[in-house]
């Protein structure tokens, strides 16, 4: 016994040195910064003379939070963003896994072709878009007038809740295909021999998607909607390069106020208070991961 | 209860050929066993009959309407698998009652019939469990619940015992043989278990790559195998084979190495080359016939295998109790003429010469 402490005791020592320089590492780029953002939103960071000076501010910083109107409407938008995102996102998905798991879709061609969107680096696809949405040249336009479906040229990026939406557009068009994978595993993962049974149990088509397979991919389901919900609540790019959070302010949310307000407006303790925000919702968001991922606990036995 | 009739099937995956031209009758409540090695078409021909999977040609009759076109359900079939298949994400209950639930019984219905079946099944304390808080024969159990609760006209089981130990496996035979004998559904079983098919079938099927080698009862696949192939698969110990030939000297004798066996007046000579097998039982250790040196001793229980060296090969006998005889020792081996098989050489099939 003596002996098996000792050794387990070495070899937890020794465990400690292996995992000590990526501790180190995630300190410095991970906690150090959420520690810093932390107090910097309890600051008024002012730009006096040759450097920067901080005062303690309280709770001021998240007080004006309640206070702008643009905070608040940013929120409302983040929310509402996020939610179609997060619904699209997932049922395109999952349209995309069911036709791609169907014997039809086997093809690995189909998955390659899949994947270009989520291949492409975020700003290029910013990019891509914008020449889409491009009022006079873009393809959208000239497509939708070679159809006949428009007359004049619409000013997709122009108008308020119509920018915000072509913005979504593009980021579900990205969004896709990854989601699309991760529930194609999920399917892929539910035995054949379920169908056969649930066949022989008189289910049909139907019954079996709602029986066998939904179930089946509950787990890669709610993975899926945390995964795309933080992705949707963290959506910088796509509007620094399309809108710039124009026109009137009508596609800044959180996370493009947060670097407006900081890097900007250098109101750096406001631009962290709503970082802070962000930080407190996607966290959240984590420990539901967290515990979709665990194994499910064994219910109680029943008698 | 039902008949089931499988005329002329085959089936093709690619060029590869499953299933070769099949013609099998099952009567009335009788319970049929698909015996063959691994590889043999036996889960093939059960996925057919069930309707999982297509016949490349040749018709399915159930109760003498032809079923090919219908699906699992209507054929009104009911199936355990070899893995169970049991949906993982719900109870005992609702895995027995999912059938009944897609037809919308009532709810009432439901949970009588459940409860009924789960009795039966000694499930009753495990109702509100998922299969994996199950042990293995727990879990088998609700896959018969599953396919009882249907009242199916016929059971097609799949292996169902291969992933249970030895002791449960003994067991849970009983079960289905009682079951059947309760309930009296026609039921079509597939193993690889010679032991498994004798004990529990009115008849056995043998399958051979595919093909039909022999269909009998447990009585006719033992004493009177249609084939080499089938008296090697059928019974324990396997049955030794050895070449010979006849001589008529002194009364009519079947000659092997320098042992010769003789034989009874009434015996046909034929005019091919021969084999002969001879089961365990028909041989005996002990002071008269020809000397043999003992290779291997196995104790099994109420019998004792002992294997020795015999006219270049080997023959084994069975001893009644334990025996204790050791390897290297000298015996006599005498053969019962009674006992012996006789197989045409080049066909390997049987002859009826005695
Ligand atoms: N979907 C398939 N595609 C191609 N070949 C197949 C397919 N299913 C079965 N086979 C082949 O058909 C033959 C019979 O298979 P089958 O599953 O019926 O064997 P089995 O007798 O049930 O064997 P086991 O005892 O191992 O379950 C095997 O050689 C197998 O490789
Ligand atoms: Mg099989």
């Amino acid at each position: 016994m003596q002996t098996t402490n000792e050794y387990n005791r070495k070899r937890y020592r020794l465990g400690l040195w292996f995992v000590a320089p990526a501790v180190f590492v995630l300190l410095i780029v991970l906690a150090y910064p959420i520690f810093a953002s932390l107090v910097l939103s309890f600051l008024r960071v002012r730009f006096a003379g040759q450097g920067l000076s901080f005062e303690f501010n309280g709770l001021n910083n998240y007080a004006d939070l309640f206070r702008k109107d643009l905070f608040r409407e940013a929120l409302f938008r983040s929310v509402y963003y996020t939610v179609i995102e997060v619904v699209s996102v997932i049922l395109l998905a999952l349209l995309v896994a069911l036709m791609l798991n169907h014997p039809l879709g086997r093809s690995a061609f189909y998955r390659v072709v899949l994947l270009v969107p989520w291949a492409l680096a975020p700003v290029a696809n910013a990019v891509l878009w914008k020449w889409i949405y491009n009022a006079n040249y873009g393809i959208l336009n000239q497509a939708l007038r070679g159809l006949g479906a428009i007359e004049e040229n619409i000013i997709w990026l122009g108008k308020p809740w119509l920018a915000l939406n072509m913005i979504l557009v593009a980021d579900i068009w990205k969004a896709v295909p990854f989601i699309a994978l991760l529930i194609l595993a999920g399917l892929q993962n539910i035995p054949s021999y379920l169908y056969k049974a649930a066949r022989l149990d008189g289910a049909n088509a139907w019954q079996q998607f709602v029986h066998i397979t939904l179930p089946g991919i509950k787990t890669t389901f709610v993975i899926s909607i945390v995964l795309q919900s933080i992705w949707a609540l963290k959506v910088f790019d796509l509007i620094y390069v399309l809108t710039k959070g124009s026109p009137a302010d009508s596609t800044v949310l959180l996370n493009y106020l947060s670097w407006r307000e900081t890097f900007s407006n250098l109101d750096i303790g406001y631009g962290a208070a709503i970082a802070n925000v962000l930080f407190a919702l996607m966290l959240m968001l984590a420990l539901v991961y967290i515990r979709a991922l665990r194994p499910r606990q064994t219910q109680a036995q029943g008698g | 209860m039902a008949t089931l009739e499988l005329i002329n099937i085959n089936k093709k995956f690619g060029e590869f050929t499953a299933v070769n031209d099949i013609n099998l009758r099952v009567e009335e409540g009788e319970f049929v066993t698909l015996l063959g090695p691994s590889g043999c078409g036996k889960s093939t021909l059960l996925n057919m009959t069930a309707g999982l999977e297509d016949v490349t040609s040749g018709e399915i009759h159930i109760n003498g309407k032809k079923v090919n076109h219908l699906g699992p359900f209507e054929r009104d079939v009911a199936m355990v698998f070899q893995n169970y298949a049991l949906y993982p994400h719900m109870t005992v209950e609702e895995n027995i009652g999912f059938s009944l639930r897609l037809r919308k019984r009532p709810k009432n219905e439901i949970q009588d019939k459940v409860r009924k079946v789960a009795e039966m099944l000694e499930l009753d304390k495990f109702m509100h469990r998922l299969p994996r808080e199950l042990s293995g024969g727990q879990q088998q159990r609700v896959a018969i619940g599953r396919a009882v609760i249907r009242e199916p006209s016929i059971f097609l089981f799949d292996e169902p015992f291969s992933n249970l130990d030895a002791a449960l496996r003994l067991k849970t035979r009983g079960e289905i043989k009682e079951l059947h004998q309760r309930l009296g559904v026609t039921s079509i079983f597939v193993t690889h278990d010679q032991e498994e098919a004798l004990s529990l079938s009115d008849r056995i099927a043998v399958l051979r790559l595919g093909q039909l080698e022999q269909f009998g009862t447990p009585e006719d696949v033992y004493s009177k195998p249609a084939s080499k192939y089938v008296a090697r698969f059928i019974g324990t110990p396997q049955m030794d084979i050895f070449a010979g030939s006849f001589v008529n000297s002194d009364g009519l004798h079947f000659q092997i190495g320098e042992a010769d066996i003789p034989l009874p007046v009434s015996f046909k000579i034929p005019d091919t080359a021969v084999d002969v097998g001879i089961r365990a039982e028909f041989v005996t250790l002990g002071s008269k016939g020809f000397d043999a040196a003992i290779r291997l001793v196995q104790p099994v229980g109420p019998f004792t295998y002992v294997t020795v060296d015999w006219q270049g090969g080997s023959v084994t006998a069975r001893v009644n109790g334990v025996s204790h005889m050791k390897p290297k020792e000298i015996i006599k081996v005498e053969i019962d003429p009674e006992g012996l098989l006789f197989f045409d050489r080049i066909t390997e099939k049987r002859m009826d010469l005695l």
